[in-house]
C-alpha cells in the first residue's frame, strides 16, 4: 500500500488510527500495539502476502538472538552468537538482494554458465536487516534492556517507517512504546502530524512526480543509445536530482507525521541536503539516519579515523562502496558510492590543508556550486540502469556530444560574423531529440524554481522548529528561521494554507506512483 | 495572531478540503470538458460538431478551419458517427492525416474508393480502440476495410493523453475486448476519481475562464492547391488534412535541419508492450469476426533520419515494424508500406518534416 494512494489516506490510516487510539483509552495498551502491529503486517503484506513468513521469521530470530546477548556487555562467550546473529541476517540479505549479482559476474568473470532463477527481492529488506542488526550490536553491547515481545515487533514492522525508513534505533523507538501518553489522542499530535504528512505528500505527488517526466526519458533514452547533449543530459540530471530529494525527503515527511500522529517521534532523515557547502555536511543532512548506521556500525568499527589518515581514507572509501551497495546490487550503485567515497576523501583531505580559515561569503557559493554539481554528476550512476548508460549522460554533461542551441540563435551569431560550423555547436534546439514533455521553457522554469526550494526555504523541521516534530541527530544543526511567520502555528492562515496543499495533493494522485527508495 | 486550539485547526483543515473537494468535482461534473459526465457540455457546441461534419462531408472542396475552433478528437468522432457509405476508415496519428481518397496524389487506390479519414494528432492505440467503438455502434453504414496507421509508439498505452477525449468509448471498447479476467479496473472507478483528478481540473477552469466555446467556424473553400494551401488548414471532405500555407512554407525551410535525431514517442521506455500488443491483436480479431477487412498502415521517416544507422530510433522502428508484420502474419492481415522511405520509394523532398509525408510520398502506399 502505497502512503500516496487514496485507500490509504481515506480508509487504512483513518481506521488503524481510530483503533489504535479506542483500543489504547480503554487501557488496553497490549492491544492496541498488537493491533498496530497487525495493521503493520496487513500494510506490509499488500504488496505481497508471501514475503510476510520472511518478515516474521526475522522478527523471531532476532528476538530470540538479542535475548541470548543481553546481559553484561561485551561477553566473550557471547561474541560467537552475536557473529552467527550477524551473518544470518547478512546470509538473508545477501541471497535475496545480491545472489543474481554475484552470479551474473561470476558467468560474466570466469565465462561459466550458472544458472540461477530470478530471486524476487523482499520490500524493505535492506531496512529491517539493518534495523535488527544494529539491535544485535547493541546487545552484545549491554546496551538494550529487556524489551517486551510484542513491543519488539512492532519496532521492527511499524509501518510509517517500515518500507523507506527513517532507519530507526531501538533506543529511540522501544521506549516510546512504553509512554502511556503514546495511548491517548492528543489533537496536538494529530494536528502536527498532518500538516507534516500533507508537506510530504505535496513533495511527493506534486513535486517529485512532477520532475519524473522530465527525468525518466532522458534516462530512458540513454540506455537506448540516443545521444544527448548538453542541456539534454544536464536536464536529465538536474530533474532527476530534484525527483529523488522531493521523493525520498516527502516519504521520510510523510512517515514522521504519521508516527507522529500515533504519538510517536521518528528520527529526522533529511535536513535541506543541497544547501551544503560540503560533500562532508551533504552526509549530515541526506539521509540522515542511513549515515548514522554507516558510520556506527561500519565505519568506526572499521578503524575510523583512529588509525591514521591511509588507513581512514580506506574505511571512507569502503563505507562508502558498500553504502552504495545496500542501495542495490549494480555497478552503477558501486561507482556512486565510490563517487562519494572519493569526494569525501579529498573533502577531509582539503580540510586538513586549509585547517581554521573561515569561508567568505563568495567562498561560500562557490563551496555551494561545487559540491552541488559533484552530488548531481553522482546522481547519475545512481540513477543509470547501466555504467553504458550512465556513461552516455555523463558525456553529454561534459559537452563531448556537442552543445544544441535555440535555432533561433543561428542567424544572431551570423549576424555578429561569428560561424560555429567547426564549433562543438549546433542550432537544433537545446532540447533537439525531443525528450523533454511539453515546453522545454515551462520544464526549465520548473527545475529552477525547485533549485530555489530546496537552497532558499525552510525544510519541514525549521518550518515546525517549535514543536519538536522528530528526533534530531544533530539538533545544533538545525537553524531556525529568519523570519518567525514562516514557522508554523495552528493559525487560521495554516489551517487554510494547509487545506489547500492536500487538496492539490488529492487531485494528483490520480497517477499513483511508487516512491523511488522502495527498490532499496 | 489569532492561535487557534489544536482541534479547531483540525476541523478548520477538515472543512476546508471537504469544501474544495466538492467544489472541484462539482465544477468538473458541469463543465465537463472531455464530455464523460453529461451528454451536452459547456465545452463544446455539440449541434455545431454536427452541423459541420454535414457540411465537410457534402462540400466539394472541403472546408477551412480557424486554429483551436474545434476540438478535433469530437470532429473526428461526429465524422466517424455521420451515416454515409464509405468504403475505408484510417484510424491513426498525423501521419496518416494526409492519406485521401479526393487529392490529385490519392492514397491506398486499390482499396479505398471513399475514405473516412479519422487520423487526428498523436493519435495513439487508445485511439483506435474509442474510434473503431464508434463505427462499430454505427451498425448500419460499417466500412468494408478498416486501416490502422501504425506508428513506432502504437504498440504501447498511455503515449498520449489527448485520448481521454473520449474515454467512454475507449473504455466501452477495452471492457468489450477484454475477458472478464482481464478486465483491469471498473469504468465507473474512474469516472468517480476523474471528478477530483488536477488535469481535468485544469482544464475545466480552461474553459471557465477562457469562455472559449468550441464549435465556431467553419468556411466553405473553393478550389485551391493543396500543395501551396490556404491561410487555415483545410479538411478535405473525406477527413483527410491540408496543412496551412504557412506552415508549408516553413517545413520547406526547415526540413535541412533535420538532424537525424528525431524521437517523438519512440525511444522513452520499452519499443513495445505485451499486453498492448494483445489489446491491438483482440481488437483486429473483433473487426476480422464483423467480416471488416483489417490493413495496418506504415508510414514512412525521413531519409535523414533512417540514415543515421547508429541511432537507436532506426532499431526502435526496425524491431516496431518486424513485430508489426509479425502480428500482421498470424492474423493474415496485409500491411502496406515501410518506416523506411527507400521500401516505399519516397524522394527526399516528399516529406513535410521528419516524419510527415507529403501525399505524394503517401500516394505511392
Amino acid at each position: 500500500m502505497l502512503f500516496n494512494s487514496y485507500s490509504f489516506i481515506f480508509l487504512f490510516l483513518p481506521v488503524v488510527l481510530l483503533g489504535f487510539h479506542l483500543i489504547g483509552k480503554q487501557g488496553h495498551h497490549r492491544v492496541a500495539i498488537a493491533w498496530l502491529v497487525g495493521a503493520s503486517l496487513f500494510f506490509y503484506g499488500w504488496w505481497n502476502p508471501a514475503y510476510l513468513g520472511l518478515m516474521l521469521v526475522s522478527i523471531f530470530f532476532n528476538y530470540g538472538v538479542g535475548v541470548a546477548l543481553g546481559g553484561a556487555p561485551k561477553q566473550p562467550n557471547k561474541k560467537p552468537v552475536l557473529i552467527f546473529g550477524v551473518i544470518i541476517n547478512l546470509g538473508l540479505l545477501a541471497y535475496f538482494k545480491y545472489a543474481n549479482f554475484f552470479v551474473d559476474n561470476l558467468n560474466n568473470v570466469a565465462g561459466t554458465n550458472i544458472v540461477l532463477e530470478q530471486i524476487i527481492l523482499p520490500l524493505a529488506i535492506s531496512f529491517f536487516t539493518f534495523q535488527q542488526i544494529a539491535y544485535l550490536v547493541d546487545a552484545w553491547r549491554g546496551e538494550t534492556r529487556e524489551y517486551n515481545f510484542l513491543h519488539y515487533c512492532l519496532f521492527v514492522t511499524f509501518f510509517p517507517q517500515l518500507i523507506a525508513g527513517p532507519i530507526v534505533h531501538h533506543k529511540e523507538m522501544l521506549p516510546q512504546f512504553a509512554k502511556d501518553l503514546v495511548y491517548k489522542l492528543r489533537s496536538k499530535n494529530l494536528a502536527i502530524g498532518l500538516t507534516i504528512f500533507a508537506i510530504g505528500l505535496f513533495k511527493k505527488v506534486v513535486l517529485a512526480d512532477g520532475m519524473a517526466v522530465y527525468a525518466t526519458p532522458v534516462f530512458d533514452a540513454a540506455e537506448a543509445g540516443v545521444v544527448l547533449t548538453f542541456f539534454e543530459a544536464w536536464g536529465g540530471a538536474l530533474a532527476y536530482t530534484f525527483q529523488l530529494y522531493f521523493d525520498f525527503s516527502g516519504y521520510s515527511d510523510m512517515a514522521i507525521g504519521i508516527a507522529r500522529m500515533f504519538g510517536i517521534r521518528l528520527p529526522l532523515n533529511f535536513n535541506s541536503p543541497y544547501k551544503a557547502t560540503s560533500i562532508i555536511e551533504f552526509w549530515r543532512r541526506w539521509h540522515i539516519t542511513l549515515s548514522r548506521f554507516l558510520k556506527d556500525y561500519l565505519y568506526i568499527p572499521l578503524g575510523g579515523s583512529r588509525k591514521g589518515k591511509p588507513r581512514r581514507y580506506a574505511n571512507l572509501m569502503i563505507t562508502m562502496i558498500l553504502g552504495g551497495l545496500w542501495h542495490g546490487a549494480g555497478w552503477t550503485f558501486v561507482l556512486w558510492g565510490a563517487l562519494h567515497g572519493f569526494y569525501l576523501i579529498i573533502n577531509h583531505g582539503w580540510r586538513a590543508i586549509f585547517k581554521g580559515r573561515n569561508k567568505t561569503k563568495i567562498g561560500s557559493f562557490f563551496a555551494w556550486m561545487i559540491t552541488f554539481i559533484a552530488i548531481v554528476i553522482a546522481w547519475v550512476p545512481f540513477r543509470a540502469e547501466s555504467i553504458k548508460g550512465a556513461e552516455n549522460i555523463l558525456a553529454g554533461m561534459a559537452g563531448l556530444h556537442g552543445v544544441s542551441l535555440p535555432i533561433s540563435l543561428e542567424s544572431k551569431f551570423l549576424d555578429y560574423g561569428l560561424s560555429l560550423s567547426e564549433s562543438i555547436f549546433i542550432f537544433n534546439g537545446m532540447f533537439n531529440n525531443g525528450l523533454f514533455v511539453g515546453d522545454n521553457i515551462f520544464a526549465i522554469i520548473w527545475i529552477f524554481l525547485l533549485l530555489l526550494m530546496s537552497t532558499l526555504l525552510p525544510n519541514t523541521q525549521q518550518f515546525m522548529f517549535n514543536f519538536k516534530p522528530a528526533l534530531e541527530t544533530y539538533r545544533d544543526e538545525i537553524i531556525q528561521v529568519r523570519y518567525k511567520w514562516m514557522e508554523w502555528k495552528e493559525t487560521p492562515f495554516f489551517g487554510l494554507f494547509i487545506s489547500i496543499v492536500i487538496t492539490i495533493s488529492i487531485l494528483s494522485l490520480s497517477g499513483e506512483s511508487e516512491f523511488l527508495y522502495f527498490q532499496f | 495572531m489569532t492561535i487557534y486550539s489544536y482541534n479547531s485547526y483540525i476541523k478548520t483543515i477538515f472543512y476546508y478540503v471537504i469544501f474544495f473537494i466538492i467544489l472541484i468535482a462539482l465544477t468538473n461534473f458541469i463543465i465537463d470538458p472531455g464530455k464523460v459526465y453529461l451528454k451536452y457540455s459547456f465545452y463544446e457546441n455539440e449541434d455545431a460538431a454536427e452541423e459541420y461534419v454535414k457540411k465537410l462531408t457534402s462540400s466539394k472542396y472541403g472546408l477551412s478551419i480557424p486554429k483551436n475552433t474545434w476540438n478535433e478528437r469530437n470532429l473526428k468522432k461526429m465524422l466517424a458517427k455521420y451515416p454515409i457509405d464509405y468504403d475505408c476508415a484510417i484510424i491513426g496519428s498525423s501521419h496518416v492525416m494526409q492519406v485521401s481518397t479526393v487529392r490529385k496524389y490519392n492514397s491506398l487506390q486499390d482499396l479505398c474508393s471513399s475514405m473516412k479519414n479519422l487520423g487526428v494528432s498523436g493519435g495513439s492505440l487508445e485511439d483506435y480502440l474509442a474510434l473503431t467503438n464508434v463505427i462499430l455502434n454505427n451498425k448500419k453504414h460499417l466500412p468494408k476495410t478498416i486501416v490502422f496507421g501504425v506508428d513506432p509508439w502504437s504498440l504501447k498505452l498511455n503515449q498520449d493523453a489527448r485520448w481521454s477525449e473520449y474515454k467512454q468509448d475507449y473504455f466501452d471498447m477495452r471492457n468489450k475486448l477484454l475477458l472478464p479476467n482481464e478486465s483491469t479496473s471498473s469504468n465507473d472507478k474512474d469516472l468517480i476519481f476523474n471528478l477530483i483528478n488536477l488535469q481535468y481540473f485544469k482544464r475545466s477552469l480552461g474553459v471557465l475562464f477562457t469562455g472559449e466555446i468550441l464549435g465556431g467556424s467553419s468556411i466553405q473553400v473553393s478550389e485551391f492547391i493543396y500543395s501551396n494551401g490556404l491561410t487555415n488548414p483545410v479538411t478535405l471532405p473525406d477527413g483527410s488534412h491540408v496543412y496551412a500555407s504557412e506552415y508549408i512554407k516553413n517545413a520547406r525551410q526547415s526540413i535541412n535541419k533535420i538532424s537525424g535525431r528525431h524521437n517523438y514517442k519512440i525511444v522513452q521506455g520499452k519499443f513495445y508492450q505485451p499486453h498492448a500488443v494483445n489489446l491491438f491483436k483482440k481488437l483486429i480479431t473483433r473487426l476480422q469476426e464483423k467480416e471488416i477487412n483489417v490493413v495496418l498502415l506504415l508510414t514512412p521517416y525521413h531519409h535523414k533520419v533512417w540514415n543515421i544507422e547508429s541511432q537507436p530510433i532506426v532499431e526502435v522502428m526496425k524491431t516496431v515494424e518486424n513485430k508489426v508484420r509479425s502480428l500482421a502474419e498470424s492474423l493474415e492481415i496485409q500491411v502496406i508500406g515501410s518506416y523506411n522511405p527507400y521500401t516505399v520509394g519516397c524522394l527526399p523532398d516528399e516529406f513535410y518534416d521528419a516524419m510527415h509525408a507529403k501525399s505524394e510520398c503517401l500516394s505511392k502506399l
